[in-house]
């Protein structure tokens, strides 16, 4: 498999992919978003609302400041409708294909298997791309328009990278899920089951680390290894890395735990979903 | 050194496990330029017997060369094929279904879109190419089908039941296109049907797939040619039932088949059929057809199955 037929056939899956009118829709939507956020934040600052005796906008965090109305844009985007997109949309990429015999028709071709899954993932991410740059693009042309130039651009910015990369992993996790349960609705339900387990998990670290750290403090016995454990495995879950980008926000620091918890779900699902299309009988 | 054949498979084998039959020790040769008829009644495993040649399920044992090729992706660039039904998607027009396949075929910018219009031109579909997939009827739907698989000139067809679910006239298409590709474009053919006379019409070469197993493979002639030789006609007369009588009569006749309208099946053991006709007129029954029947690929197919 040469980079050249790699890039071919990225372009058969991204012809596919980029000719569905759900994924046009996910593109127009990235971009409204885009739009709301800057006005969101514009809206926000000329209420005088009151919530938890703080007001509005300290609530939602939405100062009217230069790029805040790009951060709101990411937020908002990222906040569930894409994300939950990009799983459907990654499901029904195989598992859709699978099922309505379409993913057989590619296979009568002399195209590895690794490279047809590479391929619909690369496709993927270059939707994603493009989706997350639609909403940089209208919201900083907005934002640019109503709050000025200055701003923190590049953290912003990285902010939009780390997204794209949240993304990419979320679409390897989705396309592996799908090659194992080879529905479109069992593959959502094990997503969100695989979600659910994490974020409990998360919980249950969350706890464990509070008390353990009280029982330190108050000298009880507990190591300070037991506790950095807690915490990097906290960081390592996938509900906690999926939001790397969360870093671009003010007080929340990037954590090189959350990517490099990315580049193994990505390493994983690769080999796992290879291995497991390998051995599948396409009807 | 003479050319590899198009297709050899050695003892080809899948199981499905307890109770679920798959193929067993399939072994066929085609070779360049036949139309090879791969027959079998429903659930014998011909889907199967393609779908592993193909690589799209897995094979317990067996070796597969296509046209000397063993490696089981680059086998496939010599190959165009439709299993079962063709499958588009339908939001695509069928233009960029064929483009969508001609880029995962490997093909270079600049032939895409002459293959693409050579194949739909081919098939009678370049007119209607633009429209969404899933206008199209079953029958452009399969001619679309042999369009894709077309694509990139492959030298082997596989065609997996072309006029399964098809009108007389979408039949009929398929059918005449299938045999321009192997007479005219010098295409090796391995088509799988129900349709009995079709191959016996256009076919070279035979396998007949029974329960897994293959029970009969050789030239079509010599399959007829095989089994009962005895001589059969088909007779009416103004009078049905005198007929009848005569021919149950007659030694050395038997009737192996009767239809509503009186007109008998007969079948010689013994004698001619000038000496059954002779028989019949010197008993006054007024005759009114007599037609020699051919030992067909139907009979030599229901002997073997059943």
């Amino acid at each position: 498999m040469s980079g050249r037929q790699l890039v071919q056939w990225t372009r058969a899956e991204a012809l596919k992919l980029m000719s569905r009118r759900a994924a046009r829709l996910g593109l127009i939507v990235s971009a409204m978003l885009g739009l709301v956020g800057p006005l969101l934040v514009l809206a926000a600052n000329g209420m005088e609302m009151n919530v938890n005796e703080s007001s509005l906008v300290d609530w939602l965090g939405l100062r009217l400041e230069p790029t805040e109305g790009q951060l709101a844009a990411l937020r908002l985007r990222n906040a569930l409708p894409l994300p939950l997109f990009v799983m459907w949309l990654s499901a029904s990429s195989f598992a859709g294909e699978y099922r309505n015999h379409t993913l057989r028709e590619d296979l009568l071709r002399p195209v590895p298997r690794t490279a047809v899954l590479s391929a619909k993932w690369f496709a993927l991410v270059l939707w994603v791309a493009l989706s997350v740059a639609a909403c940089w693009l209208t919201s900083a042309v907005l934002g640019t328009c109503l709050f000025g130039l200055e701003g923190q651009w590049t953290t912003l910015s990285l902010g939009y990278l780390a997204t794209i990369a949240s993304e990419a992993t979320l679409a390897a996790l989705a396309l592996c899920v799908a090659v194992f349960l080879r529905s479109v609705p069992a593959t959502l339900v094990g997503l969100f089951l695989g979600w659910a387990i994490s974020v409990v998990t998360g919980w249950a670290l969350g706890i464990a680390n509070a008390v353990l750290s009280s029982s330190m403090s108050e000298n009880l016995g507990v190591d300070e290894p037991t506790i950095w454990l807690l915490q990097t495995a906290h960081r390592w879950l996938p509900s906690q890395a999926l939001w790397a980008w969360g870093g671009c926000r003010e007080n929340i620091p990037w954590l090189w735990e959350h990517f490099a918890s990315m580049a193994c779900t990505l390493a994983v699902c690769a080999l796992l979903s290879a291995r497991r299309f390998g051995r599948t009988d396409v009807p | 050194m003479s050319s590899p054949p198009a297709l050899l498979v050695q003892g080809l084998t899948r199981t499905y496990g307890v109770g679920k039959r798959g193929i067993q020790d399939v072994s066929l040769r085609i070779d360049e330029g036949d139309i090879y008829g791969f027959l079998g009644p429903n659930g014998a495993g011909k889907t199967t017997a393609m779908r592993c040649i193909l690589g799209l399920i897995r094979r317990d044992a067996g070796h597969v060369e296509i046209f000397g090729d063993a490696d089981p992706i680059s086998m496939r660039q010599h190959v165009g094929a439709i299993i079962e039904t063709p499958s588009f998607h339908p939001w695509m027009s069928g233009w960029q279904n064929l483009e969508q396949s001609a880029l995962y075929l490997g093909l270079p910018e600049h032939e895409i879109q002459q293959q693409v219009d050579r194949v739909l031109q081919r098939v009678g579909l370049l007119e209607r190419s633009r429209d969404p997939a899933s206008n199209y009827s079953l029958g452009m739907r399969q001619r679309l089908g042999i369009a894709r698989a077309l694509l990139g000139q492959p030298r082997l067809l596989v065609l997996d039941e072309p006029t399964n679910g098809l009108d007389p006239k979408g039949m009929r298409e398929v059918r005449d296109l299938v045999r321009s590709l192997a007479l005219h474009d010098g295409l090796t053919v391995f088509v799988s049907s129900h349709l009995l006379s079709e191959i016996q019409a256009i076919g070279t070469r035979v396998g007949i797939l029974v329960e897994g197993e293959l029970r009969a493979e050789g030239r079509v002639q010599d399959l007829l040619a095989r089994g009962d030789k005895a001589p059969r006609v088909r007779i009416s007369a103004l009078d049905p039932q005198a007929l009848k009588r005569c021919v149950t009569e007659h030694v050395g006749a038997e009737i192996v088949e009767e239809d509503s309208q009186g007109s008998l099946d007969v079948r010689l053991v013994t004698g001619s059929v000038p000496e059954l006709v002779r028989a019949m007129v010197d008993q006054n029954i007024s005759l009114t057809r007599v037609v020699p029947q051919e030992r067909s690929l139907e009979d030599a197919f229901l002997e073997l199955t059943s």
